[in-house]
């Protein structure tokens, strides 16, 4: 039986719950013109959730400790991102992220399956609300829509085969007893169907057919809240899930995974003419590399995996809160509603670029040391790592994707910056408010401290172990 | 557990096997976002039914399938709401919840 982490006072979710619940009361009892006080209160609970996190070690697994308060700041920074009362039914909006942070927050802690399902339910039911945030635009409910559904039949998938793990060991831990020698054909199956849940939350192909669909119709502050904190929790739960129930052949399928993910990632993403689109697919193929180091735990695969995290996390954000405010107000990414960009906002498009740059793993900056760490942790040749052909093969693939991708992360500069903006410029777009800026600050000191910080895999490795 | 009975694992199995079934030929025939929607709560209870099926017929009956499958239900409601309150949305501006129809997403 493997100690789960014990739901106390003193917990995150606990913190986050609370917090989640007065934001709600707040909104209804506040009159209109105290209303900025629930967007204020929101960004503190988050804030006190990420603190406690940070001195509250996950039982059993050191790696969701960081893990878990990474997901909860930057469900806290996309809070901060949007403060500004009165665009929409603030309250609510609150309310939804922040229960995105109590369920990344239970997924990253979770240690048996029935509570894994809860945390991906507790991370997706808020999400589905916040992609059709719009209801009145057609975009936004389809994506809504599309999203609810697949998440309704990844979820079920999962359970199914949850029920059947229960039915074959008698156990719902992770371990699941730790059977001796080689898991039952039926176990297997067993197992891949319950993992379905994780694959979706991550978007690996073949899960991944939904994100550029509801990153398109969704509002993209609401994509920064729905797609970049599960990522990280589902990280931390593939870890745990690894180190307590490994068995041959895991690294054969995750690089599987991760190669079929980088390689339809990096064409598809150059035939979108949607910067959101091209950001899914670059999501898809950032999940590829990150279950590429994955298969490669043990070993420092832990402190590169959480660099990684950190890095996309950081420059994903960052990109989304740009877009967020580069956008017309009624919300479309397509390229062509990005030409101008420059003239209009040369701050904000220039730290897109950088964002940008960074996910295409330009140096010095943190996309290229992350996908480095990768590269260098999936190339090793010691004595004690055991030959794995498909890992190098994944090296490759990893290899080969970055320039293809960084080509589509070009088309989305390309229209920023350089194509000349449509004669008749009424369109409006959001002005950055002093939190949208400093959060854009503060991703855009993590892209470049993190891309510095070269020894970053064997220090986070140190503390992740 | 040998015999097939009304009363034994297999006979339980085989019920939850047939609304998994359903809800798969459910979610994979129908165009009506609707009947996704059903075919989606068919498979969640099917897993609901095995879970208490599984911890009913245990040798050491523990209280974690029932647990598992109490969660089951709640969820299970809170998804339909969620979904049905987006299919909704989307029915107010297209009159319709087509899957096929409803395409305006792509790239």
């Amino acid at each position: 039986m493997i100690a789960g982490t014990p739901f106390t006072l003193g917990s995150p979710e606990t913190c986050l719950g609370v917090g989640l619940l007065a934001v709600l009361l707040a909104d209804m009892v506040l009159a209109r013109t105290h209303q900025q006080l629930t967007a204020w209160l929101a960004v503190l609970t988050a804030a006190v959730a990420m603190a406690i996190a940070w001195h509250t070690p996950v039982a059993g697994l050191p790696f969701g400790t960081p893990a878990r308060t990474a997901a909860i700041a930057i469900i806290g920074l996309v809070l901060l991102a949007n403060t500004r009362v009165g665009e929409q039914d603030h309250g609510a909006w609150s309310t939804n992220v922040l229960a995105i942070g109590l369920g990344a927050s239970l997924t990253a802690s979770a240690a048996d399956f029935v509570t894994l399902w809860l945390g991906l339910e507790l991370m997706s039911l808020p999400g589905y609300v916040l992609a059709g945030w719009r209801a009145r635009d057609r975009r936004a409910a389809e994506a809504g829509m599309k999203y609810v559904l697949f998440g309704g039949v990844a979820s079920a998938l999962t359970l199914f085969g949850i029920s059947h793990l229960y039915g074959l060991t008698g156990q719902l831990d992770f371990g699941l007893a730790a059977p001796a020698g080689p898991l039952s054909p039926t176990l297997v199956a067993a197992l891949c169907l319950s993992t379905i849940g994780l694959g979706y939350k991550l978007t690996v192909v073949p899960f991944h057919f939904y994100a550029p669909d509801v990153y398109q119709g969704a509002p993209a502050i609401a994509v920064a809240a729905v797609s970049i904190a599960p990522k990280i929790a589902a990280m931390a739960a593939v870890v745990r899930l690894l180190t307590n129930l490994p068995f041959a052949g895991a690294d054969l399928a995750l690089a599987g995974l991760a190669i079929v993910s980088l390689g339809i990632a990096c064409f598809t993403a150059l035939v979108q003419h949607d910067a959101r689109r091209i950001l899914a697919f670059s999501g898809i193929g950032h999940a590829g590399a990150l279950l590429l180091a994955a298969a490669c735990l043990p070993g420092q695969a832990l402190g590169a995996t959480l660099h990684y995290l950190l890095a996309y996390g950081a420059a994903n954000l960052g990109a989304f809160v740009c877009l967020w405010l580069l956008e017309p107000k009624n919300g479309s990414g397509a390229l062509a509603d990005l030409a101008g960009a420059w003239t209009r906002r040369p701050g904000i498009t220039a730290l897109l670029s950088l964002f940008l740059l960074s996910l295409a793993g330009l140096p010095p900056l943190a996309g290229f040391l992350a996908k480095w760490n990768v590269l260098a942790m999936a190339l090793q040749r010691d004595a004690g790592v055991a030959d794995r052909p498909w890992v190098t093969w994944g090296a490759v693939a990893l290899l080969l994707s970055t320039p293809i991708a960084a080509w589509a992360y070009l088309q989305i500069l390309r229209a920023a910056v350089l194509a000349l903006p449509p004669p008749e410029t009424t369109r409006e777009s959001r002005r950055p408010d002093a939190g949208a800026m400093a959060v854009l600050a503060i991703c855009a000191a993590a892209t470049l401290g993190l891309g510095l910080w070269f020894d970053a895999a064997s220090t986070l490795d140190a503390m992740a172990r | 557990m040998a015999e097939f009975g009304p009363d034994s694992l297999p006979a339980y199995l085989l019920v939850a096997g047939v609304l998994f079934a359903a809800g798969v030929l459910a979610i994979g025939t129908r165009r009506s976002a609707i009947s996704v929607l059903i075919g989606i709560e068919l498979m969640l209870n099917a897993a609901a039914l095995q879970f208490v099926a599984y911890d009913r017929f245990a040798t050491t009956p523990g209280p974690q399938g029932q647990a598992a499958a109490a969660f089951v239900i709640v969820v299970a409601a809170a998804e339909a709401a969620v979904a049905l309150a987006l299919l909704f949305a989307v029915y107010k501006t297209t009159r319709d919840v087509d899957l096929e129809s409803t395409r305006e997403l792509r790239s």
